[in-house]
């Protein structure tokens, strides 16, 4: 009855409805995307592993000390729970094939770097212990870089030049379309050992370290710092790690949530007052219904309850479209972003409890005043 | 079954109250078919609806079965019209979103009445109308006579003991106004009890007593 009611009144029913969908739509959008790009950013941030950390000098004005590359050993050795460890030294240079030049960074590191990322090779290999040890003059490329010096060609075997020398190319860095990919264009990798000869220097620039649980990696960084606090003297290092960078990243998506919640809040609000409307309106168009049904022996409640389930249907339409037209809006916010992005199960549920909850709230003042109105009066309505 | 004494409605207050029953005593005996006649403004329809349960008496007494209707509490009055009057009404009241037979319905759902029993019961009133092949049909796809005879059907579906017609031929042609006053004859002389209220002489012909009201009071 109530459904007959509705359809009766299309494109009134539908603008009627309207506000309810947006803000249904909105809320769900907001609440799926938000949790697609968290999830992504997590599985991004675990990529790198949220066991990882990073042990950098601090930065002390004038006394700011260098790490150099034995350190790792003297943590391997005095620190209980490392997984994995490396050390890395950047610096920019350049690097040429067959007269293509191109601007890359060039990052002196250890073998430990590449188990410790879980890189996967397009071409080739990692670095090795041995190609640290004898200070080989091999290089890692990434993607970028090696598409812009071979192009579609193989690279692994043969030579660039870089840094005043020829070296190998042993292996290629597959692009996993990282989010932090913009930041790290084009790159490469030598061995520390060959990086400090060719630069003269003995020093790097970060330890990077795994541990063997993430519950041990407070207590590793903790006893790290110490050891090398006693060596280069007191707040001479810090650490960084990803389970503080995850939680900026979740406040962020936190506050993006809760800001476009409020105004599809708004949005379902002015929806509500929308119904309330034309279910004043209704109740004075059918007047006349109203006495004729309290005539054939309709009660108060049966006239309440008919007008607020119009209401809450009114309200449950708005809903669905929204879910609806959120799929929709989800779908290509997924491919643009590309984020994987499902719905969230949850939202749905929130917002049907939400649809009956706004149908009740604003359909009851109507509808009370329709069960109230007197028979007599109702009927002699023109 | 009716039993109606000095009874009086005053609308209004003070300067501009108006009396639109003065004082007016009858009653109506089981199986009786009375016409009360009047002119407009004579007070027929408050005392329809006074009789109707719809609308309460300013004093004087109305029992109906016994019981003194204006001590009844708004879901009680309910209760009575829902289950002990039908009513017919001048341009029939039909709801237009609603099919013949779901009109039929209505007064056996505001019983509780199962959906399958209401619908077989609806089923028998539209045969008994001579309306079986019309029970889809809206109202506006129905004529005059049609939808009176709907009206009527629905006035009949919970078994009232009581039938109130106002005016129940007052937008129908002379011919189809013969044809319900005909059927509403039927429905009389298998028991049913009818009050109709009219304004027309020849109408009134069809019924076995006549009250005539002006200003508020029978006269003889």
């Amino acid at each position: 009855m109530a459904a007959n009611q509705i359809k009766n009144n299309g494109i009134r029913s539908f603008l009627t409805v309207l506000g309810i969908t947006i803000g249904i739509a909105s809320m769900i959008t907001v609440i799926s995307v938000g949790d697609g790009g968290e999830t992504r950013i997590k599985a991004e941030l675990e990529k790198f592993g949220v066991n990882r950390a990073w042990i950098l000098p601090n930065d002390l004005k004038g006394m700011t000390i260098s790490l150099k590359s034995q350190d790792s050993d003297l943590l391997l050795s005095s620190v209980p729970g490392i997984k994995d460890i490396a050390v890395s030294a950047y610096r920019k240079t350049y690097i040429a094939k067959d007269g293509k030049k191109l601007t890359t960074d060039v990052i002196g590191t250890s073998h430990g770097l590449f188990t410790m990322e879980n890189t996967k090779f397009s071409e080739g290999r990692a670095l090795s212990e041995t190609d640290i040890d004898y200070a080989r003059k091999v290089v890692i490329l990434s993607e970028e870089a090696k598409s812009q010096l071979f192009g579609d060609e193989l690279a692994e075997g043969k030579k660039v030049e870089m840094l005043g020398s020829k070296y190998t190319v042993i292996g290629v860095e597959e692009n996993e379309k990282s989010i932090y990919n913009s930041f790290f264009t084009s790159k490469c990798y030598i061995p520390i050992t060959t990086f400090e000869n060719v630069f003269g220097i003995k020093t790097i620039d970060e330890i990077s370290l795994t541990a063997k649980s993430s519950s041990m990696l407070t207590p590793v960084l903790s006893t790290s710092v110490d050891v090398l606090s006693q060596k280069y003297g007191d707040k001479s290092v810090k650490y960084i790690n990803l389970q503080s960078e995850l939680e900026n990243a979740e406040s962020i998506i936190d506050i993006f949530k809760t800001v476009i919640s409020a105004i599809a809040a708004i949005s379902l609000l002015v929806g509500g007052i929308g119904i309330m409307n034309i279910m004043l309106v209704t109740v004075k168009e059918r007047t006349r219904e109203i006495g004729i049904r309290k005539a054939l022996g309709a009660k108060d409640h049966h006239i309440l309850n008919q007008f607020l389930f119009e209401a809450i249907i009114y309200s449950l339409i708005g809903t669905m479209l929204g879910i609806w037209m959120s799929l929709l809006v989800i779908n290509i916010a997924g491919r643009l972003l590309g984020l994987t992005v499902t719905i969230s199960m949850q939202s749905v549920a929130l917002s049907v409890l939400f649809a009956v909850t706004i149908g009740v709230c604003f359909g009851i003042i109507p509808a009370y005043k329709a069960s109230r109105l007197d028979p007599v009066c109702a009927l002699r309505q023109e | 079954m009716i039993d109606v004494k000095n009874l009086k409605k005053t609308y209004g207050k003070k300067d501009a109250a108006v009396n639109a029953l003065r004082g007016v005593s009858f009653n109506v005996k089981s199986g009786d078919f009375v016409s009360i006649m009047g002119t407009s403004g004579s007070g027929k329809s408050t005392l329809m609806n006074i009789l109707g349960c719809l609308d309460r008496q300013t004093t004087g007494d109305y029992f109906l079965n016994g019981i003194d209707v204006r001590s009844l509490s708004k879901d009680k009055a309910s209760d009575l019209r829902n289950k002990g009057i039908g009513f017919v009404f001048q341009s029939f009241f039909l709801l237009p979103r609603l099919t013949a037979l779901q009109n039929l319905e209505l007064p056996m759902a505001y019983m509780g009445i199962s959906p399958i029993a209401r619908r077989k019961k609806a089923l028998d009133i539209l045969n008994i109308m001579g309306l079986s092949d019309r029970g889809s049909h809206y109202p506006n796809e129905l004529s005059g006579g049609q939808n009176q005879r709907i009206a009527i059907g629905r006035a009949l579906a919970n078994n009232p003991f009581l039938i109130l017609a106002d005016e129940p031929t007052g937008n129908l042609d002379t011919i189809t106004s013969g044809d319900i006053m005909k059927v509403l004859k039927k429905l009389n002389e298998h028991g049913t009890t009818i009050v109709l209220i009219t304004h027309e002489k020849e109408i009134a012909r069809y019924t076995n007593k006549v009250l005539v009201l002006r200003d508020g009071l029978f006269v003889d």
